[in-house]
């Protein structure tokens, strides 16, 4: 199992906000967001709520579990 | 934003080409004045003003690494990319600093020596030393500089950082390079067996010479984060990738304690007696800086 997640796509729902300005606004580095959009790096529960939180929706919307064969988004 | 930084960039660029204009000046009058002092031929008030010319050399080489820095904290700053030219940049940049200390101590001793009826040939040749190492250290200034005034256009409109990851990364460079030059050296008096009683001066001023920039970048970063609070100093896939290289460091270092240790053992009047400490610690900041970049980049 891995964590998928659509935060490229949120960011562009989300008037095509920078990485910068998302970690700006949870509090890391671009780097962390980066390597989290790219689905090498799971964030903690509190870091995946901050940013669900940011786009205005509940986790499991940006955040989803996949299988290790299953490399599409649902 | 970018007319500062063109400035900034620019005088730099416009002072690092004097100092090279200087260097030479420099090995002229070197080259003057030792033939003079080989002859004992009494120094002229034109022969004192050409050395007064040396002498102010150094304030425009200080003047010009100071400028130096501000031009590659703001290439860091709005350029945001810890590129291999600028870090090579930075670390000789303070190596060369540094080296101010010893074109000072040099002159100082040549004119002592003059003043004995001594001529200072050990001086002179440090004094060429330096100043032909200074000359492939501007070279690399230069080719930063002129690189980073090509590139201004490229700069975007500065957004702003609540937690910057730039200034940890260039540590690590750093780390790398410093922990490569120092296990250089300590390898090279260990091959040379430290015998020469010059090399019990020499090899710890170039360990001290090495650690410098690596101190100052790290104490900087150190500065920067004591404004906010240590559980803040990371997020939290920096403290991942830390708390990886840590462990990884810890592991290594073991292996190459136990070598050291062997080696010590059989030979425990060897020079390892007194290298073992700069083996271990270049070692250790080698392994860190290495792997936590490599942590940093893969994720």
């Amino acid at each position: 199992m891995r964590l998928g997640n659509h935060i490229r796509r949120c960011r562009f729902e989300h008037n095509e906000i920078s990485q910068q300005a998302l970690a700006n606004a949870v509090g890391v580095t671009r780097l962390t967001i980066h390597s989290i959009e790219k689905g090498k790096f799971v964030p903690s529960a509190l870091l995946a709520f901050k940013i669900a939180r940011f786009f205005g929706k509940g986790v499991e919307e940006v955040f989803y579990l996949t299988d290790d064969d299953d490399s599409g988004e649902p | 934003m970018k007319r500062g930084f063109s400035i900034a960039n620019g005088l730099a660029l416009f002072l690092a080409l004097v100092s090279i204009g200087w260097l030479i000046y420099d090995f002229f009058v070197f080259g003057f004045l030792r033939s003079k002092m080989r002859r004992m031929e009494p120094l002229l008030p034109s022969d004192e003003t050409l050395a007064n010319f040396v002498w102010l050399g150094l304030l425009v080489f200080l003047l010009s690494h100071i400028l130096g820095f501000i031009a590659v904290a703001a290439q860091f700053r709005y350029f945001r990319k810890a590129s291999a030219l600028r870090v090579i940049a930075l670390i000789l940049g303070i190596f060369s600093c540094v080296m101010i200390l010893g074109d000072f101590a040099a002159m100082s001793d040549v004119g002592n020596d003059y003043e004995k009826g001594r001529v200072a040939e050990l001086e002179f040749r440090a004094l060429y030393t330096i100043a032909a190492i200074r000359g492939i250290i501007f070279f690399s200034i230069i080719a930063n500089l002129a690189e980073a005034f090509i590139q201004r256009r490229k700069i975007r409109a500065e957004e702003e950082v609540v937690k910057d990851e730039v200034v940890l990364t260039l540590v690590h460079c750093v780390g790398v390079f410093c922990g490569l030059a120092g296990l250089f050296f300590a390898n090279a008096a260990f091959v040379i067996r430290i015998t020469h009683p010059l090399l019990y001066f020499t090899f710890p001023f170039l360990f001290v010479l090495t650690l410098i920039p690596y101190i100052m970048l790290a104490g900087y970063w150190l500065v920067i984060k004591l404004k906010e609070r240590p559980a803040g100093w990371y997020d939290e896939k920096e403290f991942q990738d830390i708390s990886r290289a840590g462990l990884l460091s810890m592991f290594a270092t073991i292996p190459y304690l136990a070598m050291i240790y062997i080696v010590n053992y059989n030979a425990p009047k060897g020079p390892i007696e007194i290298l073992w400490f700069p083996f271990y610690l270049y070692f250790v900041i080698l392994v860190f800086s290495l792997s936590s970049l490599y942590f940093s980049r893969r994720d």
